[in-house]
């Protein structure tokens, strides 16, 4: 049950689920939530793939969940500002709303 | 007189269990006899810290604290306990009673894991990971989303407001306790707590070294902050917000917050004491367990000394205390550190004086200024 | 066999999580699902030995990005706009179709793959560090900047302009 597999059957239903969370939601940040959801799922199948690999390089893999755990913090702040500024633009944090460039 | 006193009582408890479980069993018996140990003292530390914190508080101020229920008071925890146990629960109108329900536990279950990665004497730590002292600070960082969500949950304005104050104060202290922490974890070459107090062991504590003892006063100012005590009790500020993100909260739920507060001041007094003081070393004449507890009792009560003395802080000194001193401060901290570990000893020493007493002038004059400035009186803005 | 009880609580606890963080109708109970999700994350990796990733990723997503989220959501929060219409009533059956098809067709391939020969690497936090200050210096340091563009870049956005 330890295997590797099961591990990564578990990072894709997170996947899928934060795949279904960020298409469907209507909320800005439940959005941002989704695509957190989808970068965990990503470190998760980089920390468990990399036991696959020769002795001395299963360290790699788990530098690169450093890095995108690092990208992820990044790029949740900056999400989160852009929607703080569109807030205070437009009133609202619903993103069906944000639809100036339409017409 | 009694080293091995509880490793003795749990290699016992190891050799009931080995006698009546099959033998695959026996890793998993070993963890938990030392988990429910954990789980078994610290509500009795707890229980003794009330008592502490009262009675000194209470001699500070020229009282004698409780002592009515039985020799010194000593009781007068249990008494509380049972008065908070009988109290009405009020779950108020108009809460989110998901979060108000489950925030009290989920705020005091991780204070316990704090105690798992605590050297409490030589060889008594509960689980020796070799990320020890990040783990720590991991479990402490968990409180803050469980405070700003029991304020939340409230949906009473001093709750939220608290809440607000209580984040913003935990995650800007957090950064100089960090780095200081960095400093301490270089110098040792490693992250497991016993493996720093075998680090000081060979070179001494590192409170005696000049980059130590800034680190030692930057970290126990930051742990202050951290465990909302005052000076730093901007989020249960009783005089400003009635009580801070836990105002709507009665009965046990309130215990548990207040043993969460007090279990993870104790348990920073404790890292404390593992990282600068030497941890549980001292002269053979008392047990490893007694100088860890006494060191780790010792931090404790000068918390209870700053709470007793220093009157509260407004909200944008804190702030600006904590940025435009302490995590300057805790860079030089790093830096000197380094320098002691490479240089020769004259060298080193002149450098580490240089640079921060020199850093510790230049900021101190500057955050003074800063305060002045604070306080002036505001010029009124014209009309417009 | 404990380690297997805890691998089916923890993956439990992450899928639920992870339900709830898309489900729940409050954003509050959304983040509180995200934080349940990676604590269960963080135990996973914990199981598979990273210490270290497992006890960063507590430490970054808990006590950060969790905080700021919920920062967010009190500020963007409005009387008039219930948070409860959470979800685009007409992507639904799409976004649906594409999350439970993707897993379904991943989950399918993983499930036909022969199980490998997975042994738990030993990697502690010091052969980390050394692959991240010597291998992978220019990455570590590219990161370091992008974190700093990042603070920097927050900070102009969000700031209040100065009438």
């Amino acid at each position: 049950m330890m295997d590797v597999r099961s591990f990564a059957v578990i990072a894709t239903v997170v996947f899928g689920i934060g795949v279904y969370g960020a298409l469907a939601r209507r909320h800005a940040i439940a959005v941002i939530i989704a695509i957190e959801l989808m970068l965990n799922a990503a470190v998760l199948n980089f920390v468990s793939f990399s036991r696959l690999a020769a002795p001395g390089s299963a360290v790699s893999g788990q530098v690169f969940a450093v890095f995108i755990i690092t990208v992820a913090a990044a790029e949740a702040i900056v999400a989160l500002a852009l929607v703080l500024a569109l807030h205070r633009a437009l009133k609202t944090a619903r993103l069906d709303r944000f639809n100036m460039l339409k017409w | 007189m009694g080293e091995t006193l509880f490793l003795d009582l749990k290699d016992f408890a190891l050799a009931v269990a080995a006698a009546l479980l099959p033998g695959g069993l026996l890793a998993s018996v070993s963890a938990l006899i030392s988990a429910g140990a954990v789980l078994v003292v610290a509500p009795v530390t707890m229980m003794f810290l009330t008592w502490v914190e009262r009675k000194g508080v209470g001699r500070f101020q020229d009282r004698y604290g409780p002592n009515r229920v039985g020799p010194f008071g000593v009781l007068q925890p249990i008494a509380d306990g049972i008065k908070m146990i009988l109290k009405e629960d009020i779950i108020p109108d108009g809460s989110d009673r998901l979060l108000h329900n489950i925030m009290p536990v989920l705020a005091a279950a991780p204070v316990f894991l704090l105690f798992l990665v605590l050297p409490f004497g030589r060889g008594m730590v509960a689980a020796d990971l070799n990320v020890g002292v990040l783990f720590f600070l991991c479990i402490s960082s968990m409180q803050s989303p469980m405070i700003i969500s029991a304020g939340l949950g409230a949906r009473s304005k001093y709750s939220v407001l608290g809440s607000m104050r209580a984040v913003v104060q935990v995650l800007s202290y957090e950064i100089p306790m960090v780095i200081v922490i960095v400093a301490v974890v270089m110098t040792a070459g490693s992250m497991s707590t016993s493996e720093i107090v075998a680090a000081q062991v060979r070179d001494g504590w590192f409170v005696l070294t000049p980059w130590g003892a800034f680190g030692f006063i930057v970290f126990l100012i930051a742990a202050t902050a951290e465990a909302n005590r005052s000076p730093f009790d901007m989020s249960e500020a009783e005089s400003e917000l009635v009580a801070g993100f836990h105002t709507e909260y009665s009965g046990f739920k309130f215990a548990l917050f207040q043993m969460a507060e007090f279990l993870s001041a104790f348990a920073s007094a404790g890292l404390a004491a593992t990282l600068f003081l030497g941890g549980w070393q001292g002269p053979g004449f008392l047990p490893s367990w007694a100088w860890f507890g006494a060191k780790a009792l010792g931090v404790y009560f000068v918390l209870v000394w700053f709470r007793a003395t220093l009157p509260r802080f407004r909200i944008d000194q804190l702030l600006a205390l904590a940025w435009k001193f302490l995590f300057p401060l805790s860079l030089l901290v790093v830096v000197a550190a380094a320098a002691w570990y490479f240089m020769p000893l004259l060298p080193a020493l002149v450098t580490n004086l240089v640079l921060l007493v020199g850093g510790y002038g230049l900021l101190s004059s500057w955050i003074l200024s800063e305060f002045i400035r604070m306080n002036a009186p505001r010029a009124v803005p014209d009309a417009r | 066999m404990p380690a297997d009880i805890a691998f089916a609580m923890l993956g439990v606890m992450t899928i639920g999580g992870a339900l709830v963080a898309v489900g729940a109708g409050n954003l509050y109970r959304a983040v509180l699902g995200l934080m349940l999700c990676l604590v269960g994350m963080a135990g996973l990796f914990l199981l598979q030995r990273a210490d270290f990733l497992a006890v960063a990723q507590v430490l970054i997503y808990v006590g950060g990005v969790a905080v700021l989220i919920v920062f967010a959501v009190i500020l963007t929060e409005r009387e008039g706009e219930p948070l409860a219409a959470a979800v685009n009533p007409r992507m639904v059956p799409a976004a649906l179709i594409l999350g439970a098809g993707l897993t379904a067709v991943l989950v399918s391939v993983l499930w036909r793959s022969t199980p490998a020969e997975s042994p738990v690497a030993d990697v502690t936090a010091r052969t980390l560090a050394e692959a991240l200050l010597n291998r992978y210096l220019v990455p570590f340091e590219a990161v370091s900047l992008l974190l700093l563009a990042a603070l920097v870049g927050a900070l102009l956005i969000a700031k209040e302009k100065e009438s």
